[in-house]
């Protein structure tokens, strides 16, 4: 448990966190609690490298790309997410599921988090607090990551309408954007609001969709842009030797292109195989 | 609803709340007063609360439609 504490917020955050504590206290579930200053990068990286299959949790500020530490810096961020590969990552803090979760997730972590900005009001502590610590409390009861982001939007629901009645309607607004804005990786894939992305995942599937890098596609243009000029250049040719009639005779380099086109094909179809299975494995 | 409907019941709802309310937005806290302040001169925040509730009277609709 990685829980800094060094503003207001955090205070609420690390209390958040000494709640699903006390549960894993009546659960005989066993933690290493890094708290306030014990929360810092080389002390994190430390337990980390130490506990390689252990599952971690973060309760302070994030963004897109890190996890804040009891220096204000980040402790966990895209230069060594290697250390989230495997794990169960339950991330309570702003944005970090955006980009560091799906890097994660493609390191075969399961991530839950928050893809947005964390809202709250402070007249509704003790829901935003039940709502942010279902999920954990969940998964230590034995159900599956799938089934806890179920509950804790069902959750999420009944808590809204709670406070509706109990006329916290700002409140209520607030945990509605906070239940939109959660996700598990691993229990759903990632989204992706790039266009070309949501492409590739469509044609490749999430496994090899999210993999790809823009070489890809660049690689792909480019061997069409080249193979279209090689082509027509050669079919000119014929057509200056003896027109239409020796462009459309069986000629030998036809084959020639035919046979590349496929062995291009196939290379990539044994890439994308590989990625497949690494993806699965 | 115009926008200028809803912020006036948001003001309401906030000016009716104790002295201790906050509203936290990320790493940001806002009393009552600062709230109230950003939400008639923070052109890209008063958009961001306005969309919060517009949200809420969408999600209701929709769920209870479900039941």
């Amino acid at each position: 448990m990685i829980r800094p504490v060094f503003d207001s917020v955090t205070e609420i955050t690390f209390e958040e966190a000494q709640d699903v504590l006390n549960y894993f206290k009546d659960k005989g579930v066993e933690y290493i609690d890094l708290a306030k200053n014990d929360a810092a990068k080389e002390k994190v990286e430390e337990v980390l490298s130490e506990n390689p299959d252990a599952g971690v949790l973060h309760y302070d500020h994030g963004n897109e790309t890190s996890w804040i530490g009891a220096d204000e810096k980040a402790v966990v961020d895209q230069k060594n997410v290697g250390l989230l590969a495997g794990r169960q990552c339950y991330a309570n803090n702003c944005s970090s599921a955006k980009k560091l979760g799906v890097d994660a997730w493609k390191l075969n972590a399961t991530y839950w988090g928050y893809k947005n900005v964390f809202v709250f009001t402070t007249d509704s502590l003790e829901e935003f607090k039940e709502f942010v610590n279902n999920g954990i409390k969940r998964r230590v009861d034995g159900f599956s990551w799938k089934e806890c982001l179920i509950k804790t939007k069902e959750l999420a629901n009944k808590l809204i309408d709670q406070l509706i009645a109990a006329g916290k309607g700002l409140a209520a607004s607030c945990l509605a954007w906070d239940r939109d804005i959660l996700v598990c990786y691993n229990a759903e894939p990632p989204t992706s609001d790039c266009l070309f992305r949501r492409v590739a995942i469509r044609v490749f599937g999430h496994g090899v969709g999210w993999k790809m890098t823009r070489t890809f596609p660049f690689s792909i243009a480019l061997f069409c842009l080249g193979f279209g000029i090689a082509l027509g250049k050669l079919t000119h040719l014929f057509w200056e030797i003896g027109g239409l009639e020796e462009v459309f005779s069986l000629q030998g380099d036809y084959v020639g292109y035919g046979l590349m086109f496929v062995g291009f094909l196939l290379a990539y179809y044994q890439i994308w195989s590989l990625l497949k299975r690494k993806r699965g494995s | 609803m115009s926008e200028k409907t809803i912020i006036k019941s948001i003001k309401n709802h906030v000016n009716g709340q104790n002295n201790s309310w906050n509203f936290v937005y990320g790493k940001e806290i806002l009393d009552k007063k600062v709230f109230l302040q950003r939400l008639d001169k923070d052109k890209k925040f008063r958009g961001l609360v306005v969309n919060l509730v517009v949200n809420l009277s969408v999600d209701i609709l929709a769920r209870k439609g479900e039941k």
